[in-house]
This record gives structure tokens, C-alpha cells and sequence, in this order.
């Protein structure tokens, strides 16, 4: 790896890949509040019972369903942490963009300052030969980018086209004005240039253009 | 004694209510800071306990929100993150803050030795 990926994905990449931890065990923690408090509710109707005191059962109902719903969003955002923990395991592969951009979505869902964001179906696969964990890295900054300068309530819809053959475009449409005057930050276009990907504005939003083979990025990842 | 309850995390805090409730507590729960504001306008509160992290307004900023309409009243800040670092808090005041999940026991111990320091 030459020196300039390596720099890049220990000290960015770590402090992404922590951050990233963060607000999943956050989120976590959310969920197992919620079902800690659901089985002390459980436990102060039974005490209840034992005193005699009538409930309505519906109650238990409710309890059990909330839990069973709090356990399958743990598993989900489980099924998140483990797909991101392994966009590690290669340096550069074929990867799918729009998994890439689902994974982002949901991982940047757990931001505190996340706004509404809905990712459009793309019609068929579409594939670039790119590092998984720093275009996850790229996609993640620019959505919190995103999120930080839109008003509350504002939606953002992202949509993946192919542009050229050689091409791929991820267009982040915005529904309100947002300041983007210092996008992308130092670090965003680091990640960006040894990418090889470009940021165009629109007047709606950010265009990410990336390429489909980056055979540069293999000679970088390789030590080149 | 007025409790409100201030999280995004509406099962969390609906069902810390009901447990607050069936301990003689009376708690009123607001899904956000906005909401919050509106019920503080029309109910003077004792106690807030409020995540520290919500979409739209943290819990910081709700606080001195509240004391522009509630002077006296008092916070305790409930946060999911894994340690409870006092070096991020922008705030220098003596609050009290509680990791998640909650204990019951001691959210209650707490809202009464907030409220009456000297007992």
C-alpha cells in the first residue's frame, strides 16, 4: 500500500470505522433500554397480580409484541454492523453501489441529526471496482454532510445512475436549500482523490461521480 | 411533583412513564424538544430528565430553553452512549446524568435527591 492510502485508511479509516461503532452501539443501547424497561413493566404488573390487583391483558399483548419488535430491530441493526465490519476484508473488490448506499443510509440513520432520506431502486446491479470500506466512508461523510446542512425536516432522496459506460453517478437530491459552500472538506476530497471520484453540485443537491475500474486504486492498495 | 420525560425513543420513554405512574410519579413525556417547549408552557415542571441526543434539539439546548419558561427547574440527562464523558458536556453546571438502560430505582432516588438535596 503506498504511504498515502496507507495514512488514509489508518488514521481516517480507524476514526471512521470508531465512529461508526459508536452510534450502533448507541442504537443498541436505545433498543435494549427499551426492552429493559418492557420487562421491568412486566415485572411490576406481575407484582400487581401477586397483590391481588386486576390488569387488563391486553397489556401482556402489548409487551410481548414490543419486545419481539425490539429484538428484530437489534437483529437488523446487527445484520448492519456485521455487513459494515466486513467492507474490510477486501482493500479493492467489485462492489455493489447501491448495497453501498443502502448500508450508508441506515448507518447514518442512527445520527441524532439524520434527516428523512429515501434511496431509490435501481433498476439492475451495478457494480465498481473500488475499495468497499472507503467508499462507504465517502458516501457516510457525504450523507452527514447532508444532514448537518439541512433544516429539520427536510428529505433527501438518492438515486444511482450510469452516466457513461465508464461511469457511475450517485445524485444526492436535496428538497430544501442547504450551504454547501466548504463541501467537500479536507478530508472528504482525500478520500474522494484516492478514490478517483468527483463531487459536481446541482441545483437540487451533489453529484458523486465515481469510476466502474480504478485499476490506479489496485496499484495504490498493492504499494505501487 | 411534575416529572416530564424528553426522548425520540417514544416506546422508552411511554413505557418509563407507566412504570413512574404505578410508583404514585407523575410524568408527562414529549417525543422532542419542540413538544416539550409547548407542554412546559402550559405546565410548570419540577424535573426534566431528558436524552441528551434528539433530532432537531439536544438536550443541552432544550435545557436552557425550559429555563427561560421554568427557572427552577431541575435536569437529569439520560444518555445510550457507552461512557458518560463530562469533557463533551458543554455545560458546567451539576447535573446528573444516567446511562442507559435504566435503573427505575435509581431514576427515582435520583429525581428526589434533585429535588430535595438536603434529605
Amino acid at each position: 500500500m503506498t504511504s498515502h492510502a496507507s495514512d488514509l485508511i489508518h488514521k481516517q479509516g480507524l476514526q471512521f470505522f470508531g465512529s461508526v461503532n459508536a452510534s450502533i452501539s448507541h442504537e443498541l443501547k436505545n433498543i435494549f433500554a427499551i426492552i429493559s424497561e418492557t420487562a421491568g413493566f412486566l415485572n411490576d404488573l406481575t407484582q400487581l397480580s401477586k397483590q391481588g390487583q386486576a390488569f387488563d391483558l391486553s397489556l401482556l399483548e402489548n409487551c410481548s409484541n414490543s419486545i419481539a419488535e425490539e429484538i428484530e430491530r437489534g437483529f437488523d441493526t446487527i445484520r448492519q454492523m456485521n455487513q459494515f465490519a466486513h467492507s474490510v476484508d477486501d482493500p479493492v473488490k467489485e462492489t455493489a453501489v447501491h448495497d453501498t448506499l443502502a448500508l450508508a443510509v441506515k448507518l447514518t440513520g442512527f445520527l441524532s441529526f439524520a434527516k428523512k432520506t429515501k434511496l431509490e431502486p435501481s433498476g439492475k446491479e451495478i457494480s465498481i471496482d473500488t475499495s468497499p470500506f472507503l467508499l462507504q466512508t465517502l458516501v457516510y461523510r457525504t450523507l452527514s454532510t447532508l444532514y448537518r446542512a439541512l433544516d429539520t425536516g427536510s428529505e433527501l432522496t438518492l438515486t444511482l445512475r450510469e452516466s457513461e459506460t465508464s461511469l457511475v453517478t450517485v445524485i444526492f437530491s436535496h428538497d430544501r436549500q442547504a450551504d454547501l459552500n466548504d463541501f467537500p472538506d479536507s478530508r472528504t476530497a482525500d478520500v474522494a482523490d484516492l478514490l478517483d471520484a468527483s463531487f459536481t453540485r446541482t441545483d437540487t443537491g451533489l453529484a458523486l461521480t465515481l469510476p466502474r475500474e480504478n485499476n490506479d486504486l489496485r496499484h495504490k492498495f498493492a504499494g505501487g | 411533583m411534575k416529572i416530564i420525560l424528553v426522548d425520540d425513543e417514544t416506546k422508552f420513554i411511554n413505557m418509563l412513564a407507566r412504570r413512574l405512574s404505578l410508583r404514585g410519579l407523575d410524568a408527562d413525556v414529549a417525543y422532542s424538544g419542540a413538544q416539550a417547549l409547548e407542554k412546559a408552557a402550559q405546565t410548570r415542571y419540577d424535573i426534566a430528565v431528558l436524552d441528551m441526543k434528539m433530532p432537531g434539539m439536544s438536550g443541552f439546548t432544550l435545557k436552557r430553553k425550559l429555563l427561560e419558561t421554568l427557572p427552577d427547574i431541575r435536569f437529569i440527562f439520560v444518555t445510550g452512549h457507552g461512557t458518560i464523558d463530562q469533557n463533551g458536556i458543554p455545560d458546567q453546571s451539576d447535573d446528573i446524568f444516567l446511562a442507559k438502560p435504566l435503573n427505575i430505582d435509581t431514576l427515582i432516588d435520583t429525581i428526589r435527591q434533585r429535588l430535595n438535596p438536603d434529605q
